[in-house]
């Protein structure tokens, strides 16, 4: 047992110091062509307002960073791209929804040190069919990754406003385009 | 009964070395044990605490030293001072965006200031707001920012684009001079604006949980600390092994 101590504690210290893979996974254009079949969809922004703004700092746990978001459709089906902060850094997300569910979530730029793990389909997966009920909370849950918790939370953060502004749009049919 | 064995019945039971390792090094490193425990439990809780959001108190920050952030990059324009400083883009002194490159230019052009990086735009509003933030697919770095008769210009990699602050997209302009063009030049800071930027990075980077950190895992005190932390760690190690090994032992 003790002849097998340090092999024991060399396999400890590589785990602890294995790299992570953060950086650029998608580019926006790759994003789209993924979304829609082509990068040229439609766009549009949605200003914040007070109602959203309201409804989003509740959702998010601080209000939105920018006074508008722009988002890309076709039909029924719209594309976000959203900056949240995991830890210190911001992670990028691209969010599709369609008929008010989610289709899929993509982390397009991860910054953080730790939790690029939620890039992974296993986990990106969960949030298929994501939507919203009546009473505003996600339909179902998300389970987390050990060791990735505030990426996971921000990636939930993020479907979760893709969902309130893919609501907002679709209840006031919002397609000015910008000022 | 002969001398040898009248002599171990007089004597006390003589316990495993694993065993008496085990207690001596778990009654000395108990002190620590709680302190690591107990810190990694509100860690482990530090944002429902909003740990990460809350500036650490000045008396600790005075504690990581004296030294502040460094100012990576900084423009003036229309009177406003954009500058960065440990990946955070301050406006005037006052937090405007974070996981932000060296600003590359800067710009007040229709109400709104446009601030370059490397790789994106931000866009405020006159009073500040950060509008929007565009990344463009375009390969190549932004080098330079610049407007002439309100309209924004940018050179990447040598290429010159005009932004389009409705799309926010790039394209090419139509027959224009760089020459005509106004680029933005890079700010020099005086001592009071540095320290100022400097001051709010090192609050922004040393916040409650970060203080947190550095004390579960001994590197608030000098170099001591972390072999403390060291120490303690090995101590649970070496205790994990001897109780597994006196448990197996005894069965």
């Amino acid at each position: 047992m003790l002849r097998r101590l340090p092999i024991l504690l060399l396999l400890v210290s590589v785990a602890s110091f294995a790299e992570g893979e953060a950086g650029q996974y998608q580019t926006r254009s790759e994003f789209l062509i993924e979304s829609f079949g082509h990068d040229k969809p439609a766009s549009s922004i949605v200003w914040i307002n007070n109602e959203l703004r309201a409804n989003a700092t509740e959702v998010l746990g601080h209000a939105p960073a920018m006074l508008r978001m722009r988002y890309w459709y076709e039909g029924p089906r719209t594309a976000w791209i959203i900056d949240e902060i995991g830890k210190e850094q911001n992670i990028t997300f691209g969010v599709v929804i369609e008929n008010g569910e989610v289709q899929s979530l993509r982390v397009l730029h991860f910054r953080e040190t730790r939790g690029w793990e939620i890039r992974y389909p296993f986990f990106t997966r969960q949030f298929s069919a994501l939507r919203l009920t009546n009473d505003g909370s996600l339909s179902h849950g998300i389970d987390g990754i050990s060791g990735a918790t505030l990426s996971v939370k921000a990636a939930t953060r993020s479907a979760n406003f893709a969902l309130v502004l893919d609501e907002y749009t679709r209840t006031t049919s919002q397609t000015a385009s910008a000022p | 009964m002969n001398t040898q064995e009248q002599q171990a019945r007089l004597l006390p039971p003589r316990r495993h070395w694993a065993r008496q390792t085990h207690r001596v090094l778990g009654l000395s490193s108990v002190l620590f044990l709680v302190l690591i425990s107990a810190s990694g439990l509100i860690l482990n809780h530090a944002d429902d605490f909003g740990m990460s959001h809350r500036a650490a108190a000045p008396w600790l920050l005075r504690l990581y030293g004296d030294e502040l952030p460094p100012v990576d990059s900084a423009f003036s324009t229309a009177g406003v001072l954009f500058a960065t400083s440990s990946n955070t883009l301050y406006s005037d002194g006052e937090v405007l965006a974070n996981s932000v490159g060296p600003l590359t230019g800067a710009v007040a052009t229709d109400g709104v200031f446009v601030v370059a990086t490397g790789r994106e735009f931000l866009v405020t509003s006159s009073d500040l707001e950060l509008i929007e933030r565009y990344a463009p697919d375009e390969p190549g770095l932004i080098e330079q920012l610049g407007t002439n008769d309100g309209r924004v210009f940018v050179a990447i990699e040598g290429a010159l684009y005009e932004l389009d602050l409705q799309n926010m997209s790039l394209s090419e302009p139509v027959a224009h001079s760089t020459d005509t063009i106004l680029w933005s030049p890079p700010a020099t800071l005086n001592a009071d604006q540095a320290e100022q930027i400097g001051a709010a990075a090192l609050g922004q980077a040393i916040n409650w949980e970060r203080v947190l950190l550095d004390f579960h895992s001994g590197r608030i005190l000098p170099t001591v600390g972390r072999y403390l932390a060291d120490l303690t760690a090995l101590c649970i190690l070496y205790m994990c092994f001897t109780g597994v090994f006196v448990w197996l032992r005894k069965r």
